[in-house]
Formats: C-alpha cells, sequence, structure tokens
C-alpha cells in the first residue's frame, strides 16, 4: 500500500496504533509467563519477580513431571513426523511427476481427507484400537495421528514438488537412473526446504495435539506434555502459576526452536506457501 | 493446478518419450508405473485404515446401540431421531456454530488485517517482530495456552480484571456469564490461532506481481482501491484456503473449552465434540457418541461446500 496521498501521515499514525495496541494484547500473556516463571512468589499481577528464582524451573524439572512427559511428546512427534515425511514423499513424486488417469481423483480425495473431522474418527478408532490392543500404546498413537496428517502432509509436498525443476531429473532419467535414485538422489536433495516446512508443519500439530492422546493414551507413562500439564495443572486445581509458567516455557522451547531454526533458511511467511499453491 | 504444473507435466511426457527409444525401455517405463501406484498405494492403504475405515464404522455404529460391556443391538435410526429431539445435544450444535462463526470471522478479517499493516512496514526488523509476535502463540500448546488463559481470565482472581480495577472499570464476567463465556472463548482461540491465518496472507500478499501494484498507481489508484480492487482480489485463493481450513478447526473446538470451562457455565461452551465425547467416553453410549459424530461429519461437510460453491463467485484465479 502507498501512503504518500494526502492523506497518507493520519493513515499512518492509525495502522502504527492499531498494529502496536494488537501486538501488546499478544505480547503481554506471553510476558506474564515469562516473568511468572522466574518469580517464587509468581501471582496474577503482571509485575518484575520479586525475590527473582529459578525454583520454578527446578521443582519441575523431576522425571515424572517434565521428563518423562516431554520425552513421550519427542517420540510422538518425531515418530509422527517422520513417517509422514516418508509417505508423503512417496506418494507426491508419482502424483507430480507423471501424468496418471488417477492423478486429478486422488487429489481430489486428498483435499477431502484434509476435511474429515479428527472427532468423527475417535469413538471407532478408539474401539480399532481396543480390539487390536494398541489402546495405550504410543506407537498405535503415532501411526493414527500420522495417518491423520497425510492428506494435508502430501498435498504440500506435491506442490513443492511441483516446483523443483524437472531437468536435472531427465538428465538422471537419460543416464538410466532408476525411479527409486533418481527421486533419493536427486528430488529430495532439491526440496529440502520443503521437506523441513512439511517436518515443522506435522511436527507442531503433533507436539501441541491433546484431543488424541487423551483419549488413546491412558496410563500416565505414556502421556505426552500437552495432556500431563492439563492432568497437573488444569485438573487438580493445583493454583501454582509460577510453576505452570516454567512447564509451559520448557515445554515451549522445542517448538521455539524449530521455528527459529526455520525461518533463519526459509524467510518466515514463504514457508507455508507450498500449502497455497495450486 | 496452475499452468506451470501442465508445461512441467507435459515435460515428462516428453522425456518419458525419449527414454521409449531405447531398448527394452516400454518394459522398464511398466515397471516404474506400478511402482508408481505402489508408492502411492502405501499412502492411501494408511489412511484407509486408519481414517476412512473408521469413518464407515462410525456411520455403521450409529445405527447401534453399544456400551462397551454388551454386544452391539440394532437400532435403526433411533440413535437419529433421539438425537433430533435432545436438546443437550441440539444446542451443543448451536454452540459450535455460533463459536465457529464468530472465530471463523475474526480470525480470517484480523488476519488479513494484521497482514496488510505489517506488509506496508518498511524495515526489515519491524517485519520480522510483528511476524514473530502473531506468529508466538500459534506455537504454543493449546492445552497449555488454554489453562493460562484460564487463569488470566479468572472472574475473581485474573489479571485482566485485576487491571480492569486498576484503571476504574468494573470487573467483567469472562467465563462465567454465558454469553461472555462465548464471547472470551471466540477471543481466545482467535488469539492462538491468527498467526496461521496471518502468515498465509503475509506470504499472498508479499507475492502479489509488482507489475500489476505499478500500473495501479500509474492509473491514480489510491491505498484503498489498491487494497480492495488488487491485493484481496489477487490473494482471494488463499483467503479461500484459510477461511476453510479455519471452518473445519473450528466445527471440532474441542480442547479450549473443555480446559477452561468443561463446556461451562451450563451448557454455554458444551461444543458438538465436547458433548461428542461425554456420550462415548465418559457414558459409554458409543453407538449414540458415533450419532453425533457423523451429524458433526455432515454439517462440516456441507459447509465446506457451500464455502467452495460461494468461492466460484467471489474467488479470483489468475
Amino acid at each position: 500500500m502507498k501512503l504518500s496521498s494526502p492523506s497518507g501521515r493520519g493513515l499512518k499514525i492509525v495502522s502504527n496504533t492499531v498494529l502496536v495496541i494488537i501486538g501488546l494484547c499478544f505480547l503481554l500473556p506471553l510476558l506474564w509467563l515469562l516473568v511468572a516463571s522466574f518469580d517464587g512468589t509468581a501471582n496474577l499481577t503482571l509485575k518484575l519477580p520479586a525475590p527473582f528464582t529459578i525454583d520454578n524451573f527446578t521443582s519441575v524439572l523431576t522425571p515424572s513431571l517434565a521428563f518423562g512427559p516431554l520425552w513421550n511428546s519427542v517420540v510422538i512427534s518425531f515418530g509422527c513426523a517422520i513417517i509422514t515425511i516418508v509417505i508423503a514423499v512417496l506418494a507426491a513424486y508419482p502424483l507430480s511427476r507423471y501424468r496418471m488417469r488417477i492423478n486429478k481423483p486422488f487429489m481430489y480425495g486428498i483435499l477431502f481427507g484434509t476435511c474429515l473431522p479428527i472427532t468423527a474418527m475417535m469413538v471407532p478408532v478408539y474401539n480399532l484400537f481396543v480390539s487390536l490392543n494398541l489402546l495405550d500404546s504410543i506407537w498405535g498413537t503415532v501411526l493414527f495421528m500420522a495417518a491423520t496428517s497425510l492428506p494435508m502432509a502430501i498435498w504440500m509436498m506435491k506442490n513443492f514438488m511441483d516446483s523443483v525443476p524437472i531437468t536435472l531429473e531427465e538428465a538422471a532419467w537419460t543416464d538410466g537412473s532408476s525411479m527409486m535414485s533418481t527421486l533419493t538422489r536427486i528430488v529430495v536433495p532439491l526440496m529440502r526446504p520443503g521437506l523441513a516446512v512439511v517436518f515443522i508443519f506435522v511436527f507442531v500439530q503433533a507436539w501441541g495435539n491433546f484431543f488424541i492422546p487423551f483419549v488413546l493414551l491412558l496410563s500416565p507413562n505414556n502421556m505426552p506434555a500437552s495432556v500431563s500439564i492439563y492432568q497437573f495443572f488444569g485438573q487438580y486445581g493445583a493454583v501454582a502459576y509460577g510453576k505452570l509458567a516454567a512447564f509451559s516455557l520448557i515445554y515451549s522451547v522445542p517448538v521455539l526452536a524449530l521455528y527459529v531454526v526455520t525461518s533463519r533458511f526459509l524467510g518466515g511467511g514463504s514457508a507455508l506457501a507450498g500449502a497455497v499453491k495450486g | 493446478m496452475s499452468a506451470a504444473t501442465e508445461t512441467r507435466v507435459s515435460a515428462s511426457r516428453e522425456s518419458t518419450r525419449l527414454i521409449a527409444r531405447r531398448p527394452g525401455a516400454r518394459r522398464a517405463i511398466r515397471r516404474e508405473a506400478v511402482f508408481g501406484y505402489l508408492m502411492i498405494g502405501l499412502a492411501v492403504a494408511f489412511v484407509t485404515v486408519f481414517t476412512l475405515i473408521p469413518i464407515l464404522v462410525s456411520l455403521g455404529l450409529s445405527f447401534f446401540s453399544w456400551d462397551v460391556i454388551t454386544p452391539p443391538q440394532f437400532v435403526g435410526i433411533k440413535n437419529f431421531t433421539r438425537l433430533f429431539s435432545d436438546g443437550q445435544v441440539l444446542s451443543s450444535f448451536g454452540v459450535t456454530i455460533v463459536l465457529a462463526i464468530g472465530i471463523v470471522v475474526l480470525q480470517i478479517a484480523l488476519g488479513l488485517l494484521l497482514a496488510v499493516l505489517v506488509n506496508t512496514r518498511k524495515h526489515k526488523w519491524t517485519k520480522a517482530l510483528f511476524r514473530t509476535t502473531f506468529y508466538l502463540p500459534l506455537l504454543a500448546s493449546t492445552a497449555a495456552v488454554s489453562i493460562f488463559m484460564g487463569y488470566l481470565f479468572d472472574a475473581k482472581f485474573g489479571l485482566i480484571n485485576y487491571y480492569l480495577n486498576e484503571i476504574g472499570l468494573p470487573s467483567v464476567p469472562w467465563l462465567v456469564n454465558p454469553t461472555t463465556a462465548q464471547i472470551t472463548m471466540i477471543l481466545i482461540v482467535v488469539w492462538q490461532q491468527v498467526g496461521f491465518t496471518f502468515v498465509l496472507f503475509v506470504a499472498g500478499l508479499t507475492s502479489v506481481p509488482t507489475d500489476v501494484l505499478e500500473a495501479a498507481a500509474i492509473d491514480g489508484a489510491g491505498a484503498w482501491r489498491t487494497l480492495f480492487r488488487i491485493k484481496i482480489p489477487l490473494i482471494s485463493p488463499t483467503i479461500l484456503f484459510a477461511t476453510v481450513v479455519a471452518m473445519i478447526n473450528a466445527m471440532q473446538l474441542f480442547d479450549q473449552p473443555f480446559i477452561m470451562t468443561k463446556g461451562g457455565p451450563g451448557t454455554a461452551t458444551t461444543t458438538a465434540t465436547i458433548a461428542m465425547y461425554q456420550t462415548g467416553f465418559q457414558n459409554l453410549q458409543f453407538g449414540y457418541a458415533s450419532a453425533i459424530a457423523i451429524l458433526l461429519l455432515v454439517i462440516i461437510l456441507i459447509i465446506t461446500g457451500i464455502q467452495f460453491l460461494a468461492a466460484r463467485k467471489l474467488v479470483f484465479y489468475q
């Protein structure tokens, strides 16, 4: 938007004010979280930590409260993202490179798949897991979560793959390279940014997912952090602001780190471009 | 698909023809085709086992009465007739639709406003700062956000009412009064999720071709006109995508109301998913819960269909 018209200055002031006010609404709750986590007597006011302390962190960082659930979260999110990526790459390659009769109906099927509400499957999935003896199994949960994230992942992956130039592959084909080795040696290395985007997308979704593990996992030992934080802070009415804040921060670190790393080499906004192309 | 994809596909056909001149290449091509189907088949099998079959089972179960302990009993459409006379379940669908519309409208409008405002920033670091600010809540887990937002919005001891009182305003019954509870729920969900639409819109706005914008500027179009006549039409496919995704997610709202209010006060924030959860996993009426799930599925499909139909008139593809 060009802001050089006569009314430009006024417009600029208004837009700045709006942006700053909304920005504060977003930052202040997070600031409270940060401040409260270092406060020994944290309460619901935004103030500098009176006794500055890391007690909240040390008391939260115990095997049963933090390490166990966080490890479960890592296993679930990582497993889910890896399985999704491998299957999505395999499916996206023929969809992107070969003109097959099933391409179009398949892509519509994928779109339809992304529309299906996961909640509508939870009752039969629960019963399926009971009959397959997969209830309370982390790997069963990982498989199910991977399946639910697949349609979106294939959609994004195909669009990323479409933007990888085909010339190099043609060279490989004429040199007698097979489809599989063309895929693993040429296409996959070329679309690393796209792979990273899909990986992060699936990982972050799995990391924050509450409903699926809440239904499919039972024992506290298997719970990811998203459920254990609810069971510890949400259910028992333990009003321990400092500890909640500390736990939330620790819990968010892996995802934040992923975001920082990817936005470095992907430039933030373009990260989701693969989802909207087409 | 875009035109670029089409050329690429034809290029790949070109090259297949090139290979076909080699002796024995025809067999190789057939083998590769089979391989290609297998690669797709893996994904299809996976999705079928874990999502399509459960949905079909769900459809089947909705005609049975089942408490897990005794074998399922066929009851015909009794679950559905009960559903349409069950005030509580019907109200949960009403709540879901009200919340979903509120969430989607606010999320799209705010996401677009923020994207347009941030996109006009000239400095790279202010752009990055705002982008991170609006994106951060999305990275936090819904469960964590719900718990601490529940604390912040607590009517008696919450941070927000405390500061409202400090500046001389009366306390607001955020999550205590049915109407304000719904509004608060919408605000909190949008607070957390607007980053997604925001990032999509920023990406869309950045990819608006500059020659079009220059042409508009030369023709004397002002800021508003450029925005409404050029930028928004050009990113309308992105807006459609964001709306559809946001709507599907909002219709399944569970985490925030379940954690913050347990569906209360009364049933003001009991969404269809919460009703389904309570019916199935707490009252062990799995058949009836399946019927609720199927109704939700049908409503979501109808709403998505309506959005795509409306898009035919409203969305502009280059």
